[in-house]
């Protein structure tokens, strides 16, 4: 690559502009398309992803435009995401739930599978080898059920209960 | 609900703003809603999913974030309001200086009509262009019920089998998440290829069919759960006593039964049964249960239990089952436990019965176990079984007996 790579800016929700080279933003399908047929007006508005993500989503790109991008084994193996994922990506994923979620709305908006598969990994290790209470605690669920519903479900379930 | 959807419904389309032009514009029944209520973000694989089954999805989503927004509006209501009665000249596009939740003006209109008679000064605002640009689509996601379902069944994907049968648990969302054919599916298929019986994923696609849920058919499908009694069918070739009416003497097929149940804690008990199979399970159920209820993990504690129970058949051999129990300590997994049994299995089997059986014709019992048993490394060559050896092992599950 000698000469400067190309640019695609994409817009924020807040109208804020991020630039992010075109190999990198080919993992994003989304943007794929958009650039794919307007070849000289390379803004791709993004009005449903908040500035904060699409940098976070940015730097995922950028990081992977040459890497390989690992494979994740399903089911998860342990519930720490070092021991499932490359050590980058735990600690990129490793973030408050807000902005997990926000991670996790931006890839499905964008289509970018791998980062989508990361952050599902992520919260997949939140919920790994936890009993129902703790997970509504953990992400404040309510428990929405009836009692009738809530003993129907704990006998399908019995098999899997520990006690 | 009712009060809010009056000036909503006054609002101008928003068809044409670039927030409403993705997939979901074409499955949303009442687009006038859109503006206000979080847009549901249909992925492309949903298109074309039923749209009674999207709705009602949205509306649940719909109602969840309106009652985590509404306080949150009431704030920014204040805070126009305030601005509105002391104008003095700040530029009205920015009022609570936080574009994160923007367009508070959205929020206003939305309000105006459930407080317009407490603040009549709200009359005179307007759109403008530059408003219409603001209004924002979608409140920031606070909480994991703003993450749309099928990213919640992506990572619900993800999980091995027990655990997504505990998110059944959690809510009713969740619970329909989890019950998601596909990825239950997916489990029943792995756990058959991990069992010896080829044809086992026929006939456990047989069973979904009849149960019309592969999530129902996967817990009959025979296989190790941590919390399960099994019974390996076991059997060998021994030479008996030389006598004078048998010259030479015939090979005897010995088939014994032996039950192990697998205890939470990662304790196994693990017996030896001359008598029927299905006493034997009742009993070690019995003392599964009692050892368990007295937390009882010592090993003497539990042979002591099984002795106990002074059955007068004598279901267990005293000798082998003060011999085999064996406890571990918590978090063992059952692989492992059920490593170190054939481990001492193999011990035992060097110091019984070894001067009455010839050598040539019965294999080691631990071979014949590590055959009879394929644990998840195990390649094809691991578990042909030597017919001559006649030590054959199988897995059932004891509901199924």
């Amino acid at each position: 690559m000698a000469a400067a790579e190309e640019m695609i800016v994409l817009v924020s929700q807040e109208s804020e502009r991020i630039e992010v080279s075109k190999k990198a933003g080919a993992l994003s399908a989304l943007i794929q398309t958009m650039t794919e047929d307007n070849e000289d007006d390379e803004e791709v508005p993004l009005l449903d992803v908040k500035a904060p993500t699409l940098r976070k989503i940015v730097e995922y790109m950028e990081h992977y435009k040459d890497a390989k991008l690992p494979e994740i084994e399903k089911p998860l193996r342990s519930s720490k995401m070092e021991q499932v994922v490359p050590e980058w990506d735990a600690k990129f994923v490793d973030a408050p739930q807000e902005t997990l979620f926000e991670l996790i709305l931006g890839a499905n908006y964008m289509d970018i599978k791998p980062l989508l598969d990361l952050t599902c990994a992520k919260v997949a290790s939140m919920i790994k080898g936890k009993t129902p209470e703790e997970i509504r605690k953990l992400f404040n669920i309510e428990n929405d059920f009836t009692p009738e519903e809530e003993a129907q479900v704990r006998d399908e379930n019995k098999w899997a209960e520990e006690t | 609900m009712p009060r809010r959807k009056k000036p909503n419904a006054k609002r101008p389309q928003a068809a044409g703003t670039p927030a409403e032009a993705g997939p979901v514009a074409s499955t949303a029944a009442r687009p006038a809603e859109a503006p206000v209520t979080p847009p549901f973000h249909a992925p492309p694989e949903l298109r074309g999913v039923d749209v009674a089954v999207l709705e009602r999805f949205r509306q649940d989503a719909m109602a969840q974030e309106e009652s985590r927004m509404r306080s949150q509006r009431l704030a920014d209501i204040a805070a126009v309001v305030a601005f509105l009665e002391g104008r003095d000249g700040h530029a009205p596009e920015d009022p609570t200086s936080r574009p994160a939740d923007a367009a508070p003006t959205a929020h206003v209109q939305a309000a105006a009509g459930a407080s317009s008679r407490s603040v009549p000064s709200l009359a005179p605002v307007r759109f403008t262009p530059a408003a219409d640009l603001l209004v924002s689509p979608r409140p920031p996601a606070r909480s994991v019920s703003a993450v749309p379902r099928d990213a919640l069944v992506g990572a619900l994907a993800m999980l091995d089998a027990v655990s997504l049968a505990r998110c059944r648990r959690v809510c009713k969302e969740w619970r329909d998440a989890s019950g998601n054919e596909r990825l239950w599916r997916r489990h029943c298929r792995r756990v058959c290829r991990l069992n010896m019986d080829r044809d086992l994923f026929d006939k456990t696609r047989a069973q979904a069919k009849a149960l019309h849920s592969w999530r129902l058919a996967y817990p009959r499908v025979p296989q190790v759960h941590s919390t399960g009694i099994y019974v390996l069918r076991g059997g060998y070739f021994r030479q008996p006593y030389r006598d004078a009416w048998h010259d030479p003497p015939p090979f005897l097929h010995c088939i014994y039964h032996r039950v192990l149940a697998l205890r939470p804690d990662g304790s196994l008990l693990y017996g030896n049964i001359p008598g029927p199979v299905a006493d034997a399970v009742k009993r070690i159920r019995r003392v599964a249960a009692f050892t368990t209820a007295a937390k009882a993990t010592n090993p003497a504690v539990v042979a002591a239990a099984l002795l106990d129970e002074s059955q007068p058949e004598g279901l267990f051999d005293r000798l082998v089952v003060s011999r085999m129990v064996m406890a571990f300590s918590p978090g063992t997994t059952a692989e492992d436990a059920m490593h170190a049994a054939l481990a001492a299995d193999g011990a035992e089997s060097s110091d019984d019965d070894s001067d009455t059986t010839p050598s040539d014709v019965r294999p080691s019992r631990a071979a014949g176990l590590s055959r009879g048993f394929r644990w998840p490394e195990s390649d094809e060559a691991d578990i042909q079984i030597d017919s001559l050896g006649g030590l054959c092992f199988e897995f059932l599950p004891v509901d199924g007996l």
